[in-house]
């Protein structure tokens, strides 16, 4: 067993792991149930986190590795109570049918939106490519980056 | 009724959609998140062998291991032959699987099954299971399942059909169907032009996102609790109850939210070994598939082979059909009768005539189980169908438009195939009521330019450019069969409760029924608090498939509406001390009367005033009908000649789905069947090797599309309105997935003269027949 | 990684060198590929995520100078670099969670069929500098896949760099693929010097059809002290599938594979002649 320490959402977390556990596997065990199994070797994208700035997929991260750093999950963005531009946008566009890919996908948008406010549909499509969703065939939810896009520029402006 | 849609308030308007915000901010909704932490963890032993006995089985090692609570083997639980479709009961689907068997009959079949402490110690205890097979002669070829001398497969006594349909498991022959109407021979004989050919599809996996689980507990007062993925709650009531010998009452099924079905949730096949483990461990257990089992031992899309014979007159009036389907039902027959009966009763009633054949044969082979899938044997059918509509139009010197324009049926229009073919019954005699087929070809051809880009250069030297198009059918409910039902009850506050039968399960149906409830009760739809699928809270309802939500558990909700709008202007009249007739509600305020109410002050006063009662309502609903929604759908490709890869370049669905309830929602449900539809025409596929071994387990490997791959896709929603349906309302989850194959192909053509009649059409098939038709000329 | 007890993150890379000097101990670049083994002879995980030094991108010696830790992404995100195809190659290597991932030591460490990068880096006359706690060499990353980079490289060697000469030429890489995220069929690179149309220098490389990437040293010569004509690339394209031994693949029957590769050889080829 391995201790892994790390921050998630700023929040610390302090765990005895299997030196072989994944990220995502810890993350769930330690109650961080927004990240997604949905293959477990780095091809569906339902696990996605930021991991210190950047976008990855946690079943392919080894906890260990993870260790002190800080990790940012769909939480980060929003609540119902006070839910962020990427999520109502999903939500107003239809791009939310099932839900099971969508916290990773928030995360994929977001991660590129943060180095690129402006994004072309090709752009948004190539940041969601490893984002696997059976549900929506990705029109709704590419229109609902791109209008999330647009209010976060808003936002940006008006302050 | 009213059919202006625009005098509804809450119905054809986009209205948040309810578990929205939930799941976008990642809420513990699903059953992984809502597992007891205490749980253990159990697996399934799977088969090596595509058909082998087992000689010996030993699980002492694995029993002896510290931290395993408990091995299921066929040596140690009862036999119960059932089926795992979940279907209306008596399931049409044979009785030929029991939990575990002594025989296995595909490569994927369950072996055994483990709980444990943790994973680590589950997949060590799998792996000191030690079996002794006796590997038997497998079959693959569907034709050659049905040849005599060929391994049998279900050689055991106990299997068998409870209704009465053909089944000969001594010929590998899960199910049979032979129907005709009219003389078939004679039209042929006197038609003008006859065109007939062989049309294959694939195995393809429904890829939820969320691959299958369950977890199973006894709660204190030791019942049963089941919180599983799946689209039929009260089905898998019923079968966890038939198979695990443990009555109903002490059964609750719990469906929270889940990660897709596609009708792959509509089949029991971990709940009933979750529920056995957990009745023998006394403990939490959870169960669940990884990606690769998903691929391996869950449901796939049944393969098919029809050979399609249409015969026209020489305006191009088409006169007779003759379809004949076997359709390899894998090693289990798991919805083999009515996937296949519905490749006739979804796809032939398009074009209406007077002489039809339809034949079913549908095999066991030692390949991986078909089951419900998106589309339902109409994708399977409507392939060859509308290639040959298109080849027949060529032959008649008719435009792919003309040709159907000519053909397809209209409102008023019926098919004596509703009557001759239902699901191992006669089907129902049904007139079409809305139909907007016409509507959607013109607005289809017009949104991709069908005109203007007939003579369209590629982009590059190397490829070549072409349009294609096909219609689609599909059916709303199972008439006479599917039943939902729901309640509402008032609040204090003045919102309701609706307690609903029907499954969401990631479609929307928890919002367009609460639109539905909305509507008929005059309150705004954040009124209505929905609670979808809890056994022992909501009523029944057959679940999600079929098309039915909307259509049937619609109709339910709104008669359960309508009778709790009546009881809340009772109250409100006695209160008011007025006439009922006088009274209704807009806005949840109660008009009309001597002075307002809101619907707060009736809850309250019922409650806890005068006349204490709870206003409540509940109601059912079974269809007389399955009115079809229709759709065109036109594709434009640029074919690379040098490689053979086919390049979406626009997608346009046009779908008459009646009344959109909540439009967003169901452009959603065409963009992903539609979706879904392109990837199976092009990409996905289940490779074997010669032993009926699955090579390609994984998203690496079986590619399903990503943002990158899909084309500019337009959905064009043509309203018509279904006087049976719910504000007007038919089906529209099923049908687009059905569009790709035959559209595509057929625009593969039109760019290369070539035509593939084999799904899927990968680069390598397309370059082939382009090198052959080379060397031909 | 079941038998891993010691997991450590060096702030420099000689002591991350010192510590891969020791028995069991196995390097971490991106983790997409290790994170996944099964693998129970490693005790020891030397992540190197801290080595900034291993992160730049320069232009030195008349030559680029790459670190075996830029991610796909960074080098995709290169802006006026002088190899677009560079650009190019890393930015079709699977999706974009991996891109930021996977790293260029890494993919050439892998030593699998299906990588992209080494295709174009062959063809761009790579070098790769491997150090230990000791000493360092440079060799020919054709050299490292000529063998395999599991057995070239030796257990206490890294990666920690590579060069490219920077040279006026021409270059082009080209992929087949089922999907825009899939493990490639088939794919190929390559690099021209001209002297006006003559070809003074040319690499062909090849990948997807073989255990390892490759050059294709054979037709490459035969087309020194040539002009690029149409007949000569349809000759070329023909030509090397003789010099490739192709590995079965489920995917993808030989023939099939033959056919790609003379596409993706020709489409390259055809970039050469501009």
């Amino acid at each position: 067993m391995i201790k892994v320490s790390l921050t998630v959402n700023g929040k610390k977390h302090e765990k005895e792991t299997a030196p072989d556990t994944s990220l995502l596997d810890f993350l769930r065990s330690i109650g961080v149930k927004s990240v997604k199994k949905g293959c477990g070797k780095g091809e569906c994208g339902a696990c996605g986190v930021i991991m210190d700035g950047v976008y990855c997929k946690s079943c392919i991260v080894l906890a260990i590795q993870a260790n002190g750093t800080e990790i940012k999950t769909v939480e980060s963005l929003g609540n119902a109570q006070n839910p962020h531009p990427l999520q109502t946008s999903f939500v107003d566009e239809g791009a939310v049918q099932c839900g099971y890919c969508i916290p990773s996908m928030l995360l994929a948008a977001k991660n590129m939106l943060d180095k690129n406010p402006e994004p072309d549909e090709k752009e948004i499509r190539k940041s969601l490519d490893g984002n696997l969703c059976r549900c929506t065939g990705y029109v709704k939810q590419i229109a609902a980056v791109k209008k999330a896009a647009k209010i976060m520029r808003e936002n940006k402006n008006d302050q | 009724m009213t059919n202006n849609i625009n005098n509804y308030k809450t119905v054809g308007k986009n209205v948040r959609k309810v578990d929205g915000i939930g799941l976008a901010s990642g809420g513990h909704l699903f059953v992984a998140d809502l597992a007891d932490e205490d749980s253990l963890v159990a697996g399934i032993l799977t088969s090596p062998h595509a058909h082998a006995r087992i000689k010996k089985i030993d699980i002492s090692k694995a029993k002896k291991l510290d931290g395993v609570h408990s091995v299921l083997y066929h040596g140690n639980v009862n036999r119960v032959p059932h089926t795992t479709a979940g279907q209306g009961y008596p399931e049409p689907s044979p009785y030929d699987t029991v939990m575990f068997d002594n025989k296995v009959r595909y490569v994927g079949d369950r072996v055994a099954a483990v709980a444990a402490e943790t994973p680590a110690i589950l997949k060590k205890a799998l792996d000191l299971i030690d079996v002794e097979y006796e590997v038997l002669k497998p079959v693959f070829d569907p034709e050659e399942a049905l040849a005599p001398g060929a391994p049998i497969i279900h050689d055991e006594e106990d299997a068998k059909v409870i209704i009465p349909v053909e089944y000969d498991k001594t010929r590998n022959l899960a199910a049979h169907v032979d129907t005709k109407v009219g003389d078939t021979e004679k039209a042929f004989e006197q038609a003008d032009l006859v065109v007939e050919d062989r049309y294959t599809t694939h195995y393809a996996n429904h890829c939820a996102i969320e691959p299958h689980i369950s977890h199973a507990k006894l709660d204190p007062h030791g019942r049963l609790v089941i919180t599983t993925s799946t689209q039929v709650p009260f089905h898998v009531r019923r079968i966890v109850s038939q198979v695990c010998e443990i009555p109903i009452k002490q059964i609750r099924v719990i469906k929270p939210r889940i990660g897709g079905g596609f009708g792959g949730k509509q089949e029991i096949l971990l709940e009933d070994v979750c529920a056995m483990l957990a009745l023998r461990t006394e403990k939490p257990v959870l169960l669940e598939y990884t990606r690769k089992d998903e691929f391996i031992s869950s449901r796939t899309r049944h393969p098919a082979i029809c050979d399609t014979k249409l015969g026209f007159d020489a305006s191009g009036k088409l006169s007779a059909i003759s379809l004949k389907v076997i359709l390899n039902t894998g090693a289990y027959g798991s919805h083999a009768l009515t996937v296949g009966s519905n490749s006739g009763s979804k796809v032939l009633p398009m074009y209406p005539c007077n002489d039809i054949d339809f034949t079913l044969d549908s095999p066991y082979t030692n390949l991986p189980v078909g089951g419900a899938y998106r589309g339902y044997g109409a994708t399977q059918a409507v392939f060859g169908l509308e290639c040959l509509m298109d080849e027949a139009a060529e032959k008649l010197g008719l435009s792919p438009i003309e040709i159907r324009e000519k053909n397809h049926i209209r409102s008023g229009g019926t098919s004596p195939i509703f009557k001759a073919l239902g699901e191992g019954t006669e089907g129902v005699e049904m007139k079409i009521g809305s139909c907007g087929l016409d509507r959607c070809i013109k607005m289809g051809a017009e949104e991709i330019k069908w005109e203007e880009k007939q003579n369209k250069q590629a982009s590059k030297p190397w490829c070549k450019h072409g349009l294609g198009m096909a219609i689609l059918m599909q059916g709303s409910s199972i008439p006479h069969v599917d039943m939902g039902a729901a309640t509402l009850k008032l609040n204090d506050d003045g919102s309701f409760n609706l307690l609903m039968g029907a499954t969401d399960l990631g479609t929307g149906s928890d919002t367009v029924l609460s639109q539905i409830a909305a509507e008929e009760l005059g309150v705004a739809v954040e009124q209505i608090i929905p609670l979808s699928s809890d056994t022992d809270v909501t009523p029944f309802d057959v679940g999600a498939y079929a098309s039915s939500t909307t259509y049937l558990s619609g109709m339910a909700v709104k008669k359960t509406a309508a009778l709790a709008k009546y009881q809340v202007l009772e109250a409100a009249a006695e209160m008011l001390d007025c006439k009922l007739e006088e009274l209704d509600i807009k806005n949840s305020v109660i008009t009309g009367g001597p002075s307002e109410l809101t619907l707060e002050d009736v809850g309250r006063h019922t409650l806890y005033a005068d006349n204490q009662h709870q206003i409540i309502a509940s109601a059912s609903h079974v269809t007389e009908k399955s009115p079809p929604p229709f759709a065109a759908h036109f594709v434009e490709v640029e074919v690379d000649t040098q490689t053979g890869k086919v390049d979406l370049l626009s997608y346009v669905a046009a779908v008459d789905c009646g009344t959109a309830i909540h439009p967003k929602l169901a452009e959603g449900q065409t963009e992903g069947a539609l979706v879904n539809g392109i990837s199976f025409a092009l990409t996905e596929e289940y490779i074997f090797n010669d032993k009926g071994k699955m090579l390609n387990p994984d998203f690496g490997n079986y590619k399903i599309c990503s943002t990158q791959d899909i084309p500019k896709i337009k959905t064009i929603l043509v309203p018509t309105f279904e006087d049976t349906g719910p504000y007007g309302a038919k089906s529209v989850s099923e049908i687009s997935i059905n569009g790709a194959l035959p559209a595509i192909s057929n625009a593969i053509y039109n760019a290369t003269g070539v035509r593939i009649k084999e799904g899927p059409f990968t680069p390598e098939k397309i370059l082939k027949a382009l090198n052959s038709q080379a060397n031909n000329k | 990684m079941i038998n891993v007890t010691q997991f450590v993150k060096p702030d420099s890379l000689p002591s991350a060198l010192e510590e891969l000097n020791r028995e069991g101990s196995i390097a971490l670049a991106g983790g997409t590929s290790l994170s996944l083994s099964k693998s129970k002879k490693y005790t020891k995980v030397v992540n190197l995520s801290n080595l900034t030094e291993l992160k730049k991108i320069e232009t030195k010696n008349n030559r680029l100078e790459i670190g075996a830790m830029v991610s796909m992404t960074q080098l995709a995100e290169v802006e006026d670099s002088p190899f677009p195809i560079l650009r190019k190659t890393a930015s079709s290597i699977y999706s974009t969670a991996i891109r930021n991932m996977t790293t260029v030591g890494g993919e050439i460490a892998k030593g699998v069929y299906w990588v992209d990068l080494p295709v174009t880096l062959l063809a761009l006359d790579t070098q790769v500098l491997l150090q230990n706690s000791s000493s360092s060499r440079t060799v020919a990353l054709s050299e490292i896949y000529n063998s395999h980079p599991s057995k070239f490289i030796n257990s206490n060697e890294l990666i920690t760099k590579i060069f490219i000469p920077l040279q006026k030429s021409t270059s082009s890489f080209h992929k087949f693929t089922k999907t825009q995220v899939d493990y490639v069929l088939a794919s190929a690179a390559g690099k021209a010097v001209k002297d006006g149309n003559i070809i003074k220098q040319i690499n062909l490389s090849i990948g997807g059809v073989t255990p390892l990437p490759c050059l294709l040293p054979q037709v490459s010569s035969q087309l020194v002290g040539k002009k690029i004509t149409d007949e000569i690339i349809e000759e070329v394209s023909t030509e090397c599938c003789k010099e490739i031994k192709f590995k079965p693949d489920f995917r993808a029957s030989t023939e099939y594979q033959k056919s790609l590769i003379k596409v993706m050889i020709s489409r390259v080829l055809q970039d050469l002649q501009s």
